[in-house]
């Protein structure tokens, strides 16, 4: 008996240990693989992201870097904010935020109630719904960029150029953002809503305090696109503002590049200032950012 | 009560149900309308009017001050003899390449980061930075790390021995091209990037598990799974890139200038300078209906890709 179980014993043993050392190895290769892959990832990422070093490594290097000085070193040294203040105070730099802040909020605002009442007014059954869908797609198929120079001219006309609202309004509406809107508002159970117009409740308490909580994904889509847009924009600041007083971060940016070719530092420091509210808001936000730029390209 | 009474009665619930049901269909009709006139008019006002209008224009002569004479064929004519147009129309379609060439190198880094190491989350998000960033702001970027001499890209290519001497990125005709290929591609990289990852998402793991027990090999799952599950995907990034080559007008018009002599000019940078530096407009709006017959053809394709990639 006593043999029979050293027997066994042994045999448990070795199987154990065959485990074991299969698992080791296992173990092992995966490791292997998973930090190649890291690595892999990392070189690519750093040779990606070198770019935005330089943009940074320029900015803080004082004394400015001189573009014909030959290129400078790769590292950090001795970092101070001296190209900032020069951007602060030299540039006007507070009134182009303010500008382009101004135009992005007003846009992000527009969108989020036009949207609403839009993609509400295709939740509801009524003649004429299938020709505003297919206006609206229609409207699609326009991209904003090939009609500047009409549009050019319905500002004019409208006596919005050198309006700050004359960048708005061409921004007010996202086709996109409609359809995203209006696809959550029709996932929400039509008893629900019929249940609330039976107690009285009014159209605009049905978008604003039925639909929109239950819409927070897409409504975040809608804030986050709309930003994104009026933030970057060039090509509408460019066509409606020119009084230096109103021009924005985009427009400043351009035109002052033109005029300060050799003030690299000063350049890259005032391109920094201008990219970074959006960065901020990129990585406090990342999932919202990228789950919308995914919604914004998935269109039925 | 009488049968005739109560026929009456039955009569008159049936016209208040109707004259309700018509009230309420027409109460419905009238809020639609009214909570999408907004829309339709911003869009009228910014999309529909000026389509419409730039078909006009273009058989128009326009003067600074707004007053228009009739010009027929005229600026139609002048595109025959235009040569930049020409140039403009050709670097248009080449720029359309970005969109494959961006969608591969994606593609590359979405099956690499798929694989769930630590920090691919980190990863991902970084290559979408670039897509955040006014395109403006880009262009001064890299305006500087393209410079010929004291440019960091001639720099370190000179240090790695892969070139013999400086390139001059900006002032000779082929390498500006490069340029905007290369700035465009790393700014819509990350988008694709997401978009792909989404897509690979949405295959389910047993597949591959299967493939595997039936004895495929890696290359085999990608070939027969991956890729094709992945195709309408493919038709949703091959669109965005398409919306995406509009974002070229800030791009060139920072970076280049359309320069050197033309070498990146693309439709709609030389429309804007026909019309509000060279006062051109019917010209300008002849160019901009070729841009739009050409844009709305590529969509088409696009959408037919996409459609046909649902089979």
């Amino acid at each position: 008996m006593s043999r029979d179980n050293e027997v066994l014993n042994r045999r448990d043993i070795g199987l154990l240990r065959e485990r074991v050392s299969f698992w080791r190895a296992a173990d092992r290769t995966e490791l292997l693989t998973r930090t190649g892959y890291f690595l892999l990832a990392a070189i690519m990422g750093v040779a990606f992201v070198f770019p935005l070093y330089w943009l940074v490594k320029i900015s803080v290097m004082w004394p400015s870097a001189n573009l014909y000085g030959g290129v400078p070193t790769l590292g950090i040294e001795n970092p101070s904010l001296a190209n900032f203040s020069k951007v602060l105070f030299e540039v006007d730099f507070l009134t182009f935020l303010f500008n382009t802040a101004f135009i992005a909020v007003t846009v992000v605002g527009a969108n989020l109630i036009l949207n609403s009442l839009a993609a509400y007014g295709l939740t509801l059954d009524f003649r004429g719904r299938r020709l505003v869908q297919g206006f609206l797609v229609a409207n699609m198929m326009i991209p904003a960029q090939t009609v500047i120079i009409p549009a050019f001219l319905v500002s004019q006309r409208l006596g919005l150029l050198n309006n700050r609202f004359g960048v708005v309004l061409p921004l007010a509406i996202i086709i996109i953002n409609i359809f995203v809107l209006y696809t959550s508002f029709d996932a929400v159970p039509e008893s629900m809503i019929e249940s609330a117009r039976l107690d009285g409740a009014s159209e605009l308490y049905i978008i604003f305090g039925i639909y929109w909580p239950l819409s927070k994904a897409a409504l975040a889509a809608n804030v986050i696109l709309a930003f994104v847009f009026a933030w970057n924009t060039y090509i509408w600041p460019l066509l409606i503002l020119n009084e230096q007083e109103l021009m924005t971060l985009t427009q400043a940016l351009a035109s002052f590049q033109g005029n300060n070719q050799g003030r690299y530092g000063l350049m890259y420091a005032f391109t920094l200032m201008a990219v970074v509210p959006m960065v901020v808001l990129f990585l406090l936000l990342q999932k919202q950012f990228i789950e919308s730029a995914v919604m914004g390209s998935i269109k039925e | 009560m009488s049968s005739g009474m109560l026929t009456e009665v039955s009569r008159r619930i049936g016209e208040a149900d109707l004259a309700t049901l018509f009230s309420e269909q027409r109460r419905r009709s009238i809020v639609a309308w009214l909570v999408l006139v907004p829309t339709i008019a911003v869009l009228l006002l910014y999309r529909t009017i000026p389509l419409l209008w730039t078909v006009l224009l273009s058989f128009q002569e326009m003067s600074w001050t707004g007053e228009t004479s009739f010009a027929g064929l005229q600026n139609y004519q002048r595109l025959l003899t235009d040569d930049v147009f020409v140039t403009a129309l050709v670097n248009n379609v080449l720029f359309l390449l970005t969109i494959p060439v961006g969608i591969a190198l994606a593609l590359g880094i979405a099956l690499l980061l798929n694989q769930q190491f630590v920090g691919s989350d980190g990863f991902r998000s970084l290559f979408f930075v670039p897509y955040i960033l006014m395109m403006v702001g880009i262009a001064v970027i890299w305006n500087y790390i393209f410079k010929t001499s004291g440019g960091v890209a001639n720099h370190v290519l000179l240090q790695l021995g892969l070139i013999e001497s400086n390139i001059s990125w900006l002032g000779d005709g082929t390498w500006a091209k490069v340029s905007v290929f290369v700035v465009h591609i790393w700014k819509s990289i990350g988008l694709y990037l997401v978009i792909i990852l989404a897509g690979l998402q949405t295959i389910p793991q047993q597949v591959y598990e299967v493939a595997r027990i039936d004895g495929a090999n890696r290359r085999q799952r990608f070939r027969y799974i991956t890729l094709p599950l992945l195709k309408p995907t493919m038709g949703v990034c091959i669109l965005v890139g398409m919306i995406l080559s509009f974002k070229l007008f800030d791009l060139i018009r920072v970076l280049t200038g359309g320069g050197p002599a033309d070498a990146t000019e693309i439709l709609i940078t030389y429309l804007y300078r026909q019309a509000f530096t060279n006062g051109n407009f019917g010209y300008a709006a002849v160019l901009t209906v070729v841009l739009f017959l050409l844009m709305l053809s590529l969509i088409a394709v696009g959408r037919f890709v996409q459609r046909e990639s649902y089979r």
